[in-house]
């Protein structure tokens, strides 16, 4: 037993060290990411495993019905919330571990595309976004590029993400992938394999394109059709409860959102909000905005649990940073009603071309003393 | 009113547990710790300071350990007292062993306070906290190096830029009806529905609701991102010189509508775009009628009433526009207390109407004559009258008396009541020549080289401040005694009046009462206390010829040693009763009271039928007191004036002629506001004038009293935004070498001397 530890050890002392033996940078018409575990192609490896990692099993020898060669990866998400954080992902890194904290990486200018196959045991399972780059840290990934959400089949099925004028210079991060509990409410099993960078000098460069309305910032609790991720907390946000999968009373479909605000100003601003964005935390660091620009109005459904909760503003864009959303629009006060109203946001003459943002409530305690229990349902821009 | 009633049950059932563990609250220790080092009882300075540090230590560093920044307002901070008096309780060690020169001693604990105390706060009954993490380091340097200045670092962007407007919108003055539909104009109902949200948009322009888009596609969006010129909070932008920056970080700000708009507003102002900033003012009045904001004492300020009174004031001051807002009124009713749950807007938005300036000059005004007395208040030389049209004009002696008052207070550098050092200013003669230093020995320092010059005689202030035009001075009778002989001699030779006033209670002085709890109008001995002080100051004045009126209190409403912030019904039933007393005796001159801006003014309508004016401090900006006049005559039918009103001398980041000049136009703003509300003015005609808060800078107000220096201490609506407490004067002391005698006039002096003479 000692024995194998040893080699082991050995093993893995000895990968970054073969690693960095590699060649930087990518030159041929395609650079593997993952083909098979122990393939000597492999440039990344499947180590940065995030939210609830502990509702993720990896079987990397996965023998049954691999797209090609011996194996593909299998994923197992649970999603128990193991962490208490309601999603779960892994990142290819290279070396294994790295956040951005060490130089690896290669340079994949030249690349045009990135490729991968995958398909769900069932079919149906969704995984939220998959993601090629993205990391920060000391060494950040020289671009973000982003696609999902994708719903899978149980056969398999290739998927490309265009990076036509990405810059591609340093990627560390080559692919990653998250879902959410919400939209696997009981989990989710699926395979990937043959995941690669290639070069296509035909490809065109994707343009940005204008989203199709009803575009859904809250649809359901598992739905497909949701954009944007309730992810910015502000002011108290101690003194938020949010339940994203409310069964009372739901406006349509199977769920609606409860939120609870205590309204004991936790952290002492005396008020507190959310905002939906993307990708999750996105507060203008990131390029994802959507072009919303067919939209002339949000509309969504709100109620209140006694009917006297006043939130001061319900609102659509505003995030301000590197990448700011084009435009902002608000209506509020708004005193709820017991009984589900509708609600709307004129978006006429407003510029939608590129909104993180797609949604945000925010109330005080000065108004709300009490506190306030409130469901919002159907939220979307027409 | 019921949020009120349980904050005193949950502060009696705070007391019982003290009361029922048998130690003293750390208030009462600090209290009588301040007490001590006043009188420079070494001894008795560290048994209260120790024995509080003692008990409350323990919970002083658990509440330090909570907190991750300094608490913001008053709750929060009261919400931590042991921190706050423990940390106090170190400092006063700190200052008594530096007033005992042990300086490494002192320094130690300074140390020992920027470490462990960062967070405690201190309470100036003046009116604002302190931190005492500051203090601690000022006292460090001013033992290291005889300054106290401590550099701030600028918090934002402080690079000048001039602000162009990419999309200025199509229409100056906008026509709403073009654009959208007014429901239920002038009821609580009202509300401005947009049908065409694009047009509006093209037709107000950057910046201005609901238009957010031309903003992002102006230029300097980009660039001040580009140039990380927006780092920091919204509210350190407020008075920055980058008026780009400014203009960007406000207009997309998260703030509530009402208050980013006004925000928005005023960095127009200070760009000029004076058009621009009245479409933004009355944006806000439009669509956000009843939105508010929290002033620095937790107090509503409501937005769209000051959006009202900007856009008067922006009309007056630039006539060339040719416009004015007429019908616009925003009332909100139950508005005068703190709870903001039972507030309701009553709107009516008005319009603009195009003026001839040639025809509106050529109006026959009414007079006095045309309209006929309505009523008389008062028998003797000193008498109210309200005309038949409303208005109320003061006389005396028959004759109009406009009041151009003046706070006067001449206090020695280095003399400060916190350290039982202030002297009577009317009675020191420190260069013993047989007059009273400042009323007569004060001589103008012209060259500002802080010298006297040859050229330089002593004029005293009591001239200075007759060629200024003062008539008035408001004093109180307590705790310094007033020289009568100095009053007679400023009134017989100067013609300058006396307001005289009687705290009431408030700071516990003249009720009997400790200071922790304080004054409590409903305890019978703190009335009949208070009534036997106010019985003899009215005994001994009365027939004084330089009294004009009195005056009770000064600004009791927001309590600190007095409870008439939580049962105002009671204080202003009581100083009823203390009008009465004083009408008892002197039914020769009226009666004033001294309140908090418009806090509780319903309550003053309906309990205090036998006060005669209705007076209050009242520090809202360059361009006047708004709503107050006409929300005085609608909530007690009374005239009014302003007991306190003042800007400093100095703000940050601008040369002395700036802020001079700034100070300047922010009385300038004031005194128009006052003259236009008078009888026969074109405003609410209940204005009775105006106490300008103060002649002369003290020294002593942000606590050292030898050092004359720049903290703001409070955040308002000021020329940096901050309240710098020590350059209030309308006269300098200079370098305070030659204090008291040193008077350097500033701009707002001679503007005054215009206005008045």
């Amino acid at each position: 037993m000692k024995k194998l530890l040893v080699v082991i050890l050995a093993l893995v002392l000895a990968a970054p060290v073969a690693v960095m033996a590699q060649d930087k940078t990518a030159s041929s018409k395609e650079f593997v990411v993952f083909l098979d575990r122990n393939a000597k192609d492999n440039h990344y490896i499947p180590s940065g495993w995030m939210g609830d990692y502990g509702d993720i099993k990896m079987n990397d020898q996965a023998a049954e019905n691999p797209h090609s060669g011996t194996t593909s990866i299998q994923f197992v998400y649970s999603a128990k919330k193991s962490q208490a954080q309601g999603w779960a992902g892994v990142y290819w890194q290279n070396p294994a571990n790295n956040w951005g904290n060490k130089k690896g990486g290669f340079d994949l200018t030249g690349m045009t595309k990135l490729t991968f196959w995958a398909r769900g045991a069932k079919g149906g399972e969704v995984i939220q976004k998959i993601m090629i780059g993205g990391i920060k840290g000391t060494y950040p990934d020289s671009a973000v590029v982003e696609m999902g959400p994708i719903e899978l089949t149980d056969t398999w099925k290739q998927y490309a993400v265009n990076l036509v004028g990405k810059d591609l210079s340093y990627i560390n991060g080559a692919f990653g992938w998250t879902t959410t509990a919400d939209l696997n409410p009981e989990g989710a099993t699926f395979y990937i394999d043959d995941i690669k960078f290639e070069a296509d000098p035909t490809l065109k460069p994707e343009g940005k394109k204008q989203q199709a309305m009803p575009f859904y910032v809250y649809a359901d609790r598992s739905s497909l059709a949701n954009h944007f991720i309730p992810s910015g907390w502000m002011g108290d946000y101690g003194d938020i409860k949010y339940d994203g999968s409310s069964k009372d009373d739901a406006y349509l479909g199977d769920t609606c959102i409860k939120i609870i605000y205590s309204g004991k100003a936790t952290q002492g601003a005396r008020w507190a909000g959310i905002f939906w964005q993307n990708p999750a935390n996105n507060w203008g660091n990131l390029d994802a905005g959507f072009d919303l620009s067919k939209a002339s109005k949000l509309t969504f459904w709100a109620r209140g649990v006694n009917g006297t909760e006043r939130i001061e503003e319900f609102k659509v864009g505003g995030i301000m940073g590197e990448f700011s959303d084009s435009d902002s629009a608000s209506i509020g006060p708004v005193i709820l009603n017991k009984e589900w109203t509708q609600y709307t946001i004129d978006l006429k003459g407003k510029d939608m071309s590129y909104i993180i943002g797609g949604f945000a409530w925010s109330t005080n305690v000065d108004n709300n003393p009490e506190g306030a229990t409130f469901y919002l349902d159907e939220i979307k821009f027409e | 009113m019921r949020k009120y009633l349980l904050l005193i049950v949950f502060l009696a059932l705070n007391a019982g547990i003290v009361f029922a563990e048998d130690k003293p609250a750390s208030g009462e220790l600090t209290t009588k710790a301040w007490i001590a080092h006043g009188k420079k009882d070494v001894e008795a300075t560290f048994k209260y300071t120790q024995e509080c540090i003692d008990l409350y230590k323990q919970q002083a560093d658990k509440q330090q350990a909570s907190l991750g920044s300094l608490p913001k307002n008053r709750k929060e901070i009261e919400a931590v007292q042991a921190l706050n008096d423990v940390a106090t309780c170190y400092f006063i060690q700190a200052e008594s062993l530096m007033r005992q020169e042990k300086m490494d001693e002192a320094k130690k604990i300074f140390r020992l306070i920027m470490d462990k105390y960062s967070y405690g706060q201190a309470w100036d009954p003046r009116g604002w906290f302190w931190s005492i993490r500051l203090a601690a380091e000022q006292s460090i340097k001013k033992i290291e190096t005889g300054s106290i200045e401590v550099e701030q670092k600028k918090k934002v962007s402080q690079l000048p830029t001039k602000l162009v407007l990419f999309d200025p919108g199509k229409e100056s003055f906008v026509d709403y009806t073009k654009y959208g539909e007014f429901k239920n104009v002038g009821t609580r109902d009202y509300q401005y529905v947009v049908i065409d949200q694009a047009g509006l948009m093209d037709a107000v322009g950057e910046g201005v609701y609901p238009n957010s888009s031309s903003i992002r596609k102006d230029p300097i969006f980009k660039q001040v991102i580009k140039d990380k010129r927006l780092e920091g909070d919204a509210w350190d932008f407020l008075y920055s010189p980058d008026l780009q920056a400014a203009f960007v970080k406000w207009t997309t700000s998260s703030e509530p509508q009402g208050v980013r708009l006004f925000c928005t507003g005023l960095i127009l102002e200070r760009a000029g775009l004076i058009t621009q900033a009245i479409k933004c003012y009355y944006s806000i009045v439009v669509h956000f009628p009843g939105s508010y904001g929290w002033t620095y004492w937790h107090t509503p300020w409501y937005v769209g009433v000051a959006a009202i009174a900007k856009i008067n004031f922006l009309l007056r001051r630039n006539p060339q526009l040719g416009y004015k807002l007429e019908g616009a009124e925003i009332r909100i009713l139950n508005g005068f207390d703190n709870d903001i749950l039972n507030d309701i807007a009553v709107t009516n938005p008005g319009k603009f109407i195009k003026v001839d300036l040639a025809q509106e000059a050529a109006k026959i005004k009414p007079t006095a004559e045309s309209s006929g007395v309505k009523k008389k208040v008062g028998k003797g030389k000193v008498r109210l009258v309200q005309y038949n049209n409303g208005d109320w004009q003061l006389l005396v002696e028959d004759k109009p008396y406009i009041i151009k008052g003046i706070t006067y207070a001449p206090t020695k550098v280095g003399q400060s009541p916190d350290d039982g050092t202030q002297g009577n200013w009317m009675e020191e003669d420190f260069n013993k020549n047989g007059k009273i230093d400042g009323p007569y020995d004060a001589f103008v320092d012209k060259n500002r080289n802080n010298l006297q010059d040859k050229d330089e005689p002593a004029t005293g202030d009591f001239k200075l401040m007759q060629d200024m035009g003062v008539n008035t001075i408001r004093l109180y009778h307590h705790p310094l005694k007033i020289n009568k002989e100095l009053m007679r001699d400023l009134c017989k030779t100067y013609g300058i009046r006396v307001i005289i006033g009687d705290f009431l209670g408030k700071y516990a002085i003249g009720s009997g009462a400790q200071w922790n709890p304080g004054t409590d109008y409903n305890n019978e001995t703190h009335k009949k206390n208070m009534i036997e002080s106010v019985r003899q100051m009215v005994n001994e004045f009365k027939d004084e010829p330089y009294v004009l009126f009195w005056l009770l209190g000064n600004e009791n409403v927001y309590g600190y040693a007095c409870n008439a912030n939580e049962d105002p019904d009671a204080f202003f039933k009581f100083a009823n009763e203390a009008a009465k007393v004083i009408k008892s005796i002197d039914p020769d001159h009226p009666v004033a009271i001294c309140s908090g801006d418009i806090l509780f003014l319903d309550k003053f309508g309906k309990n205090s039928p036998d006060i005669d004016i209705f007076g209050t401090n009242a520090y809202r900006g360059d361009y006047g007191f708004g709503a107050f006049w006409s929300q005085v005559r609608e909530e007690t039918g009374k005239p009014a004036f302003i007991t306190e009103f003042g800007c400093p001398a100095y703000a940050e980041g601008k040369n002395v002629d700036e802020s001079e000049e700034l100070q300047a136009q922010y009385h300038l703003g004031s005194w128009e506001d006052i003259q236009n509300n008078m009888a026969f003015s074109s405003g609410v005609g209940n204005a009775l004038g105006g106490v300008v808060f103060e002649w002369l800078d003290e020294w002593w107000k942000a606590y050292e009293p030898s050092i004359h220096d720049y903290k703001g201490l409070w955040a308002g609506p000021f020329p940096d935004g901050y309240m710098h407490e020590e350059w209030l004067g309308m006269a300098g002391q200079g370098n305070g070498k030659l204090s008291p005698f040193l008077r350097q006039l500033r701009k707002s002096y001679y503007m005054y001397q215009k206005k008045w003479k």
